[in-house]
C-alpha cells in the first residue's frame, strides 16, 4: 500500500469538525495535492464554497485507492505529484475504476501536457493561481455535466435493456439505410449478429420475400425513410434468413424523426408468425374440409332422398298389381262361387276386398306424396282465392244433408307453385268439407291477413275440431286424430300440405278444439 | 259384322285371367287371343293367317323381350295393321307413359282400376266400343279417348270425403 497521505486528514473529520451536521446531499470532493500548504487551502475554500472535503491525498497511487474507496462526487487533481505516477496518469485510472469526474489543477499549462490530460476527458482545467469563483464555476460545471452524463448513461442503458429484453425484433439503422442495432431476438430471426450486421445495408440483413410468390420485397425501412410514415407489411411476408431458412413474419417500419422533423434513421419491429401462420393454416384447413363435408353429405342426402322417393314410386306402383288380384279374385268367387263358399265365406270374401279397397287408398296417397315431393316447385304470382273457389265448386259436387256456407276472401294473391298450392288447398279445404259433415250449418273461410310484415293464409271451418294435445302428430304420414268409423281417410292429407307449404320454405299450424273447428294456417 | 277378335297381350297370368273374367261378366260374344309377350304378340299379327288379324289389341307396356311401345311402333308402321285400334291397357300412371303411348298412335290409354268392378266396366265400355264398328278407320281418325281409372273423382285430395 502507498500511503504517502501526508495531510492525515479525511473527510469524515472535516466534517465533524465544520459541519453542525452531517449532510450527505453535500458534494464530496477529494484533493490530490502534494503541497501541504496548498492542499489545506484549497481544503478550506471548498469548505467555505459549501463542499465537503472527502479526502485530500499527495499521491496518484493514494489518490486511485481512496477515490476507489470513498467514491467522491469529485476529483480535483494537481497534474505533477510526488510518486510513481502523476495526475493524468492517476486520472486515468480513476475513470476506468470509478465512474468519478476529474478536475485538473495545475501551474502547467504547456501544450503537450493540456494534449495528455484531455485525452483523458477532464470535466475541467483550472490554471494556477486561479480565483475562488473561478474553481466554484469549474466544480458546479464538471458536477452538472456528469450529472447529466450519468443521466444519459442511464436511458441508454434503460433503452438498451428495453430493446433488449422486447419479445420482438428490432432493427435500427441510420438515415442512409445502414444497420445500427439489431436487439437479440433479431439477431436470432435474420441470423446476424448486431456486430457483423452494423454497417451494412438493411436489405443484406433484411431478405424479404412474398410467402405465396417468393418474389423478392423491397425494405419497409426504406420505404419508411423516402416517406416519412410508418409502413406496415402485406401479410404473408417471410424474411430469408442468413441460412436461408424462410419464417413468417408480421413487421411495420417507421422513420426515427427529430423534433425538427430531420430523419435520423428508421426503425423496423419484426415479430415471427409461424405458429400464428400455422393456425390460420390449420383454420383454413378445418373450414375447406368442413365445407367439402357438408357439401359431400348434402348431396349424398340428396341423391338418397331422390332414390328413396323413386323406390316409395314404384313400389306404390307395383303393389297395385297384387291388389288388383287379390280384389279381382275376390270378386270372382263371390260372384261365381256363391253356394260353395256360404255366409261366412263370402262376409270374409268382402272383408278381404275391403282391406284390398283400403290398402289401395292407402298407396294412391302415398303415390300422391311421392309425386309432391318429386315435383319441381315453380314460384310465380299465383291467386289463391280462384283456386280456393274452384275446389270448393268440386267439393259442393258431392252431396250431404247440410249445404256448406263457403267464404272465400277476394284477391288473395301469393307467390307459389300454383299446382302444389292447388293440392294443398284440396286437402285443407277437403278436410275440412269432410269434418264439417256432422254439423248443422257448416261454414268454411278461405283468407289471409299480415302478421309482423309476413302474409298469413287461412282456412277455417267450425266442424269436429281436434285435440290439440295432438298437434304434432297431425302432419305426420299415416297420422289420424280421427277413426276410420269417425270419418273416412288414410291419414296422409296433411303430410301432403306440410311437404308443399315446407317446400316453398313456409310454415303451417293449427288452432282447434274437439267441437269448436278448425283453422290451418300457413305462410309461404 | 262377323267375327270379333281380341287380341291381348298380357305377360301376367293373373291379369289374363282377370281380364277373361271381366270380359265374360261384360256378356260380349268375343273371341280372345292371348300373347304372353311382344315378340309372341307381332307374330300374331303378322302371320300369314288372314284369320289372325284382330279386330282389337289390348296391349299391356310392360312386357318381356319386346316392350309394348315396341309392338305399337310395328302396328303403326306396317300398312295391314296401321289402321289397327290399340288400346294400352297398363297399371303405371306416368305421364311419361301415358303420352309415349298416345305420341305412338294408341287409340285408348287406360290405367287398370284396382277394383274388380270398376275393372270389369271399363272392359265391357271397352269392347263395346271397339268391336261394335262396322269397319276399321284410319288411327288418327279414330276418335281418342282416354278413360279414367275410375268413377272417382280426379282430385289429388288425399283421405278427402269418398
Amino acid at each position: 500500500m502507498i500511503a504517502s497521505d501526508i495531510s492525515g486528514w479525511t473527510g469524515a473529520d472535516l466534517k465533524s469538525a465544520n459541519r453542525l451536521a452531517p449532510n450527505e446531499t453535500l458534494p464530496r470532493i477529494m484533493v490530490v495535492e502534494d503541497e501541504r500548504i496548498v492542499a489545506l487551502d484549497l481544503a478550506s475554500t471548498l469548505e467555505q464554497l459549501g463542499y465537503v472535503v472527502a479526502a485530500s491525498v499527495s499521491s496518484g497511487e493514494a489518490a486511485i485507492e481512496q477515490a476507489t474507496k470513498l467514491r467522491p462526487n469529485l476529483v480535483l487533481m494537481d497534474i505533477r505529484l510526488a510518486g510513481e505516477i502523476d495526475g493524468i496518469q492517476a486520472a486515468e485510472a480513476i475513470k476506468s475504476e470509478a465512474d468519478i469526474p476529474v478536475i485538473y489543477l495545475t501551474a502547467h499549462s504547456d501544450d503537450p501536457t493540456l494534449a495528455r490530460a484531455k485525452k483523458t476527458g477532464p470535466f475541467g482545467y483550472v490554471v494556477k493561481p486561479f480565483k475562488t469563483a473561478e474553481l466554484h464555476c469549474a466544480i458546479e460545471i464538471a458536477l452538472h455535466k456528469h450529472e447529466i452524463e450519468a443521466k444519459l448513461r442511464e436511458r441508454e442503458v434503460w433503452l438498451a435493456t428495453t430493446l433488449s429484453s422486447i419479445g420482438e425484433g428490432i432493427v435500427a439503422t441510420d438515415p442512409e439505410n445502414r444497420i445500427k442495432f439489431l436487439n437479440p431476438i433479431a439477431e436470432a430471426l435474420t441470423g446476424w449478429s448486431s456486430a457483423d450486421a452494423v454497417g451494412r445495408i438493411a436489405e443484406d440483413i433484411l431478405t424479404l420475400v412474398s410467402n405465396k410468390t417468393r418474389a423478392p420485397l423491397g425494405s419497409p425501412i426504406r420505404q419508411a425513410l423516402l416517406e416519412r410514415t410508418t409502413k406496415t407489411l402485406a401479410d404473408s411476408v417471410d424474411l430469408v434468413n442468413k441460412s436461408g431458412k424462410a419464417i413468417p413474419i408480421d413487421d411495420s417500419a417507421a422513420p426515427i424523426l427529430s423534433d425538427t422533423g430531420e430523419v435520423l434513421g428508421g426503425v423496423m419491429v419484426l415479430r415471427d408468425v409461424t405458429e400464428r401462420r400455422q393456425a390460420e393454416e390449420e383454420i383454413k384447413k378445418l373450414n375447406a374440409d368442413l365445407e367439402r363435408r357438408v357439401v359431400e353429405r348434402t348431396a349424398q342426402l340428396e341423391t338418397a332422398n331422390k332414390e328413396l322417393e323413386k323406390f316409395n314410386y314404384s313400389i306404390a306402383h307395383d303393389l297395385r298389381s297384387p291388389l288388383r288380384g287379390i280384389d279381382g279374385f275376390s270378386a270372382i268367387l263371390i260372384e261365381n262361387h256363391t253356394a260353395n263358399l256360404g255366409p261366412e265365406g263370402l262376409a270374409c270374401l268382402t272383408r278381404i276386398r275391403a282391406g284390398a279397397e283400403r290398402m289401395h287408398q292407402l298407396i294412391d296417397d302415398l303415390l300422391r306424396l311421392a309425386r309432391v315431393s318429386q315435383h319441381e316447385c315453380r314460384k310465380q304470382k299465383v291467386n289463391l282465392s280462384e283456386i280456393a273457389t274452384n275446389v270448393g265448386a268440386e267439393l259442393s259436387v258431392s252431396q250431404r244433408e247440410c249445404p256448406v256456407q263457403f267464404l272465400v276472401q277476394e284477391d288473395v294473391a301469393v307467390e307459389g307453385d300454383g299446382p302444389l298450392l292447388r293440392i294443398a288447398l284440396e286437402n285443407l279445404l277437403g278436410n275440412a268439407w269432410k269434418f264439417t259433415i256432422k254439423v248443422a250449418a257448416p261454414k268454411i273461410e278461405f283468407g289471409s291477413f299480415v302478421d309482423q310484415g309476413k302474409q298469413v293464409c287461412y282456412v277455417r271451418d267450425n266442424g269436429a275440431g281436434l285435440d290439440m294435445q295432438y298437434a304434432e302428430k297431425l302432419f305426420g304420414v299415416f297420422q289420424r286424430l280421427h277413426s276410420c268409423e269417425e270419418f273416412e281417410g288414410t291419414g296422409v292429407g296433411l303430410a301432403i300440405v306440410e311437404r308443399i307449404i315446407n317446400r316453398h320454405g313456409g310454415r303451417i299450424w293449427a288452432e282447434s278444439a274437439p267441437g269448436k273447428g278448425a283453422t290451418f294456417y300457413f305462410t309461404l | 259384322m262377323g267375327h270379333k277378335l281380341i287380341l291381348l297381350v298380357e305377360d301376367d297370368d293373373n291379369e289374363a285371367m282377370l281380364m277373361g273374367a271381366a270380359l265374360r261378366k261384360s256378356g260380349v260374344a268375343v273371341e280372345v287371343t292371348r300373347a304372353q309377350d311382344g315378340a309372341q304378340a307381332l307374330d300374331i299379327l303378322f302371320s300369314t293367317d288372314e284369320k289372325a288379324v284382330p279386330t282389337v289389341v289390348f296391349l299391356d307396356l310392360n312386357l318381356p323381350k319386346v316392350s309394348g311401345l315396341e309392338v305399337l311402333e310395328r302396328i303403326r308402321s306396317e300398312d295391314r295393321t296401321s289402321m289397327l285400334p290399340v288400346v294400352i291397357l297398363s297399371g303405371s300412371s306416368l305421364e311419361g307413359d301415358i303420352r309415349n303411348a298416345y305420341r305412338l298412335g294408341a287409340n285408348s290409354y287406360v290405367k287398370k282400376p284396382v277394383n274388380f268392378d270398376e275393372f270389369s266396366g271399363v272392359v265391357k265400355q271397352l269392347t263395346s266400343y271397339w268391336l261394335g264398328l262396322n269397319e276399321p278407320v284410319p288411327w288418327s281418325q279414330v276418335p281418342k279417348h282416354r278413360i279414367e281409372t275410375s268413377a272417382r273423382p280426379q282430385s289429388s285430395a288425399a283421405g278427402t270425403g269418398r
